[in-house]
């Protein structure tokens, strides 16, 4: 679907906190990153004490049941392609303060960006320009699609302040996610994507107007470098993940 | 000799019980003007002591990990974490023999496999604030970075051809702190690189593109006469973190808070 024209770039008081939220359609499918960015470990906890109940019953019949129900993070990476960019090691926090390993991301397709709460210049932009853009791509991979936010100021952004930022801008959890992880694990994400960053002052950080496009297994369909670039692109690429041909 | 002071001064700072591995140098203390500062900020920034390997990782050092860690052999590595140039100066030699390419820098890795090393080693990468305050060193002083005869030389180094043979990590200057190969020998990665921010237009980078990076309009530079600096930072600002670059090599840091300030 054509995207229009996106407005002109907010001003510091933040008009993209009035841009509609996003879709209104919502896919059951979209179930995997739902259920960890809800809580992947405490259900893993509750499946693992199911498991060992079962275990305990057939132990001697199907001892190898639980593992292939419930495989290790080293066994999610191992099934990525090679050039996902889940295979990073590290460990990360939603806005509801659940962990999270990346390889947890893999099954939803995901438009990714870099930002930080407090950043009062291009951030609301991105982030409006990811509304519009999750708003207008149409298909499967749309209906499945997740925005990420990665803070780049993981000191101030506490997964409290990340939740109350998504109440701020009208961000649905089912659709929006944001990340919280140790300063050296973000630098680490950051450069995988090519994302540069450097903090000026204490309270503002120059970063990357970068918007990637991931598919559900964490490997790059396309990068928007910057502001100037046509948001239609990237609704174009969402909606090619959907030909395997074209993906 | 200076090398020798500025440990004994270091280790006496440390204080009895506290042990520097011999492998590495202390970093004293120490003020020093980044190329790049933001608008309104003072022009020094402080870099606290820290330790800092005295050679950089050589074929024999990173040929030796990637034995105990096969997921950085060349042959094993991922794509998304090195390109294909990956330790490609191995083939046809045999990286742990000192009469070959053993003793020589490592170059050829990643960004992500130099984390990887110096992680494994209990150890990480310096910051550019950090390897930028090493390197300001001479032999007899810690701060020659206005020094024009230690500039010159610098950028002598950096006017010789890439392709030439790599001398043996031993076999360049010590200098004040201890550390050898800081200039001479290859480029080095520092953990923050992709804090150097270009536009994609080379000819723009003075004016950096606001399209592109958010705050980008406050980044100016401090000593645009600083021309060594100048090329260390558009060579941090070429790579990204899966480059493998023949002349690109590292060496590892760990931090040291108990020093206190050395800086004569």
């Amino acid at each position: 679907m054509k995207v229009p024209a996106l407005s002109p770039p907010p001003r510091h008081d933040g008009p993209a906190r009035h841009v509609p939220v996003v879709r209104s359609t919502i896919v059951e499918r979209r179930g995997r990153l739902d259920y960890f960015a809800q809580g992947a470990r405490a259900a893993r906890a509750i499946r693992r004490k199911c498991h060992a109940t079962l275990i305990l019953l057939v132990v001697a019949v199907l001892p190898a049941a639980s593992w292939a129900a419930d495989p290790s993070q080293a066994e999610q990476a191992a099934a990525l392609p090679d050039l996902s960019l889940y295979h990073l090691e590290g460990e990360w926090r939603t806005q509801e303060g659940t962990k999270l390993e990346l390889p947890d991301l893999a099954g939803r397709p995901r438009l990714l960006s870099f930002v930080y709460t407090y950043c009062e210049h291009t951030c609301p932009t991105i982030v409006a320009r990811l509304k519009a853009i999750a708003d207008h791509a149409e298909g499967e991979s749309a209906s499945n699609l997740q925005v990420t936010l990665v803070s780049l100021d993981p000191g101030r952004d506490t997964p409290e302040r990340m939740k109350a930022y998504m109440a701020e801008q009208g961000l649905d959890a089912r659709d929006w996610l944001m990340l919280h992880g140790d300063p050296d694990e973000v630098l680490g994400f950051a450069a995988m994507l090519g994302v540069r960053y450097r903090p000026m002052g204490d309270s503002d950080i120059a970063h990357s107007n970068m918007i990637t496009l991931l598919d559900a297994e964490g490997v790059v369909r396309y990068q928007s470098k910057g502001l100037d670039d046509d948001p239609q692109a990237i609704v174009e690429a969402i909606e090619a993940l959907d030909d395997p041909d074209g993906a | 000799m200076w090398g020798v002071f500025a440990a004994g001064l270091a280790a006496f700072a440390l204080g009895a019980g506290a042990v520097v591995p011999p492998d590495m140098a202390p970093i004293g203390a120490g003020d020093y003007t980044p190329l790049y500062k933001e608008e309104g900020e003072a022009r020094e920034v402080h870099v606290e002591a820290f330790l800092l390997d005295r050679l950089p990782v050589s074929n024999a050092d990173f040929a030796a990990f990637t034995r105990e860690d096969p997921r950085w052999a060349p042959d094993r590595v991922k794509p998304v974490f090195a390109d294909a140039g990956y330790l490609s100066h191995w083939q046809g030699h045999d990286p742990m023999n000192p009469e070959d390419i053993a003793n020589q820098p490592v170059t050829n890795v990643s960004w992500f496999a130099a984390r990887a090393y110096c992680r494994a080693r209990g150890k990480r990468l310096p910051s550019l604030d950090e390897w930028e305050w090493a390197a300001m060193a001479s032999e007899d002083s810690p701060r020659a970075g206005d020094d024009p005869a230690f500039q010159a030389r610098v950028l002598d180094w950096y006017g010789t051809p890439a392709f030439a043979r790599l001398p043996d990590v031993a076999d360049t200057w010590e200098n004040f702190w201890g550390v050898r190969g800081m200039h001479g020998a290859t480029w080095e990665l520092v953990n923050d690189f992709n804090t150097a921010l270009v536009s994609g237009e080379s000819r723009a980078d003075s004016e950096l593109d606001n399209s592109l990076f958010c705050g980008a309009g406050a980044a100016a530079a401090v000593d645009p006469s600083d021309y060594a600096a100048f090329m260390r930072y558009a060579f941090r600002s070429s790579y990204s973190a899966t480059s493998s670059i023949r002349s690109l090599g590292f060496r590892c840091a760990r931090d040291l808070v108990e020093l206190e300030t050395t800086n004569p």
